[in-house]
């Protein structure tokens, strides 16, 4: 969870506040947290993507614990230019893609979720997911070649 | 080996959990937020937006609901009206008009809808086409799956540079990727409880005129349900011809004794031939892969077999190979129909089993 919240704030601060609200929520819903690791990790996913739009809006205000975490997180975690630092042409080509199939990708790839996952994080059918993953991995490799990087790349059998 | 797309988009991540992991001190802070965490009072929070299926239901949504309901009983009754000739493009069945009657039913201009392949109350997308030019339109109901005008404000890569109105909503044009020489142009607006996005699709020339986009917006045009499922493409399986079509596909596939194809031919979402050919023949192969793996573990070298002999006929499956050049799901089916002639193993990054992998592979065990 601290991984999902650090590779999308960029700022240890702003990580620790979406760290710390997502298990505020699931401690103050536990009775609706799935049981089982399979089932937990996307319902916290998807409470973490509402603190997160919440946050990008400006709504959200820091909490004495989230404030305490992100200077513990300041000091022990990575600093903010690398999490800057990019990925070079991969970031740049997700970056041009639909921010629900950038989001599909990063899922699948940056957080290991499977496709049922993912559609239990976004509450969609997985179906779709599936779908729509094939069609997201097309339109990068299309904004990779785009970008100049033109080699093989291999077939994913999700 | 050449990487793929995942693992491209793997090594792109800021940071990996890897990585994370190597950092000291973390476990410190993992104690800190679980013991301050559990210090705090659990009352009733309300749920965060999104996450469905435990909301209590609110009274205004059962209104909502008999209203849709009602509208598509009206629309029924008044098409069962029409003689059989005129009526036969008309008895779309209640599933279909119950997301046409919820959803914001929009053409643009005289443009043709070449893709629909699945949509719901909740979210669809399709695209026109307007000579060499595609166009995609996407709306997700408000609060259900990504943000569309949230993501785009948020996207350090998107800068609005135009506003326009939409059929009388407010919308904001975004240039995405701008500075760059192959950026393009993406109109967001929220319309009835909707948000919609228009912009060039892939592949085909990109929209990069605001100007251009503004103009094409205000050619949309909201249409009534029989003129909006009209225009679907043929490739658009309506739940009326659902179980015609689910037959037709299972006619040269193999199936389990036990397998339920009637539960096939039921399901409340719109898809095209690729969407529900790929339930049918993953259903097929999900059933196989599962008597293969209960097979092996029980020894009944029979039941092993014929689900491999079946498995193998799969290249041959007609839906698949119509399939096959649209989408990669028939290549992962065949996947699995040599893996279990073979080594029991697929290759994804990294080896894996058939068993642990089949699952979110094919989608097995999931309905519509």
């Amino acid at each position: 969870m601290l991984g999902y919240a650090l590779r999308r704030c960029r700022e240890p601060a702003d990580a620790a506040d979406v760290l710390a609200e997502t298990f505020l929520v699931a401690w103050r819903r536990v009775n609706d947290v799935p049981a089982g690791e399979h089932d937990e990790r996307p319902w916290l996913l998807g409470v973490a993507r509402h603190v997160l739009a919440n946050q990008r809006r400006g709504a959200a205000r820091r909490s004495r614990l989230s404030e305490r975490l992100g200077q513990e997180l300041a000091a022990v975690g990575p600093a903010t230019d690398e999490l800057a630092a990019g990925g070079g042409v991969v970031a740049d080509a997700l970056a041009r893609l639909d921010p629900d199939d950038r989001e599909l990708l990063q899922l699948t790839s940056w957080e290991g979720l499977d496709p049922a996952q993912i559609a239990s994080a976004l509450g969609v059918p997985g179906a779709t997911v599936r779908s729509r993953l094939h069609r997201a991995r097309a339109r990068l490799r299309a904004e990779l070649a785009a970008l100049g990087m033109t080699h093989q790349v291999t077939e994913e059998i999700r | 080996m050449s990487p793929t797309i995942d693992e491209l988009v793997a090594q792109a991540a800021p940071i990996s959990d890897c990585e994370l992991r190597a950092l000291d001190g973390l476990e410190c802070l993992a104690d800190e937020l679980s013991a301050a965490i559990m210090r705090e009072p659990r009352e009733a929070v309300p749920s965060p937006r999104g996450l469905r299926g435990r909301r209590p239901r609110r009274p205004g949504r059962s209104v909502a609901a008999l209203a849709i309901a009602v509208c598509a009983a009206i629309v029924l009754a008044a098409t069962s009206f029409l003689g059989a000739d005129q009526g036969a493009q008309r008895a779309w069945a209640a599933e279909a008009v119950r997301v046409a009657n919820a959803v914001p039913r929009l053409l643009l201009g005289d443009s043709e809808i070449q893709r629909a392949d699945q949509f719901s109350v909740d979210f669809g997308e399709m695209t026109f086409v307007d000579g060499e030019r595609r166009l995609d339109l996407k709306w997700n109901r408000v609060g259900i799956g990504a943000a569309l005008t949230e993501g785009r404000r948020s996207d350090r890569e998107s800068r609005v540079v135009a506003r326009t109105q939409v059929l009388g909503h407010s919308a904001l044009i975004y240039r995405v990727g701008p500075g760059r020489a192959d950026d393009y142009l993406a109109g967001v607006w929220r319309q009835g409880g909707y948000e919609l996005e228009l912009r060039s699709g892939w592949p085909g020339p990109q929209l990069r005129d605001s100007g251009e986009l503004v103009a094409l917006l205000r050619t949309l045009r909201a249409v009534g349900v029989d003129e909006w499922l009209s225009a679907m493409p043929a490739n658009v399986v309506l739940p009326v011809d659902r179980e015609k079509v689910v037959r037709a596909m299972l006619a040269d596939i193999p199936v389990p004794a036990a397998f339920d194809a009637a539960r096939l031919a039921t399901g409340d979402s719109v898809r095209d031939r690729y969407q529900l050919g790929a339930l049918v023949a993953g259903a097929a192969a999900c059933a196989w892969i599962e008597q293969w793996v209960s097979a092996r573990s029980s020894g009944d070298a029979a039941a092993e077999e014929q689900a491999e002999g079946a498995m193998g006929t799969s290249r041959n499956w007609k839906i698949l190979r119509e399939m096959h050049p649209e989408g990669a799901y028939p290549l992962i089916i065949w996947k699995y129909a040599d893996a279990i002639a073979g080594s029991g193993t697929v290759m994804g990054g990294k080896i894996l089993t058939v068993e642990e992998s089949v699952g979110p592979a094919l989608g097995c065990g999931e309905g519509d």
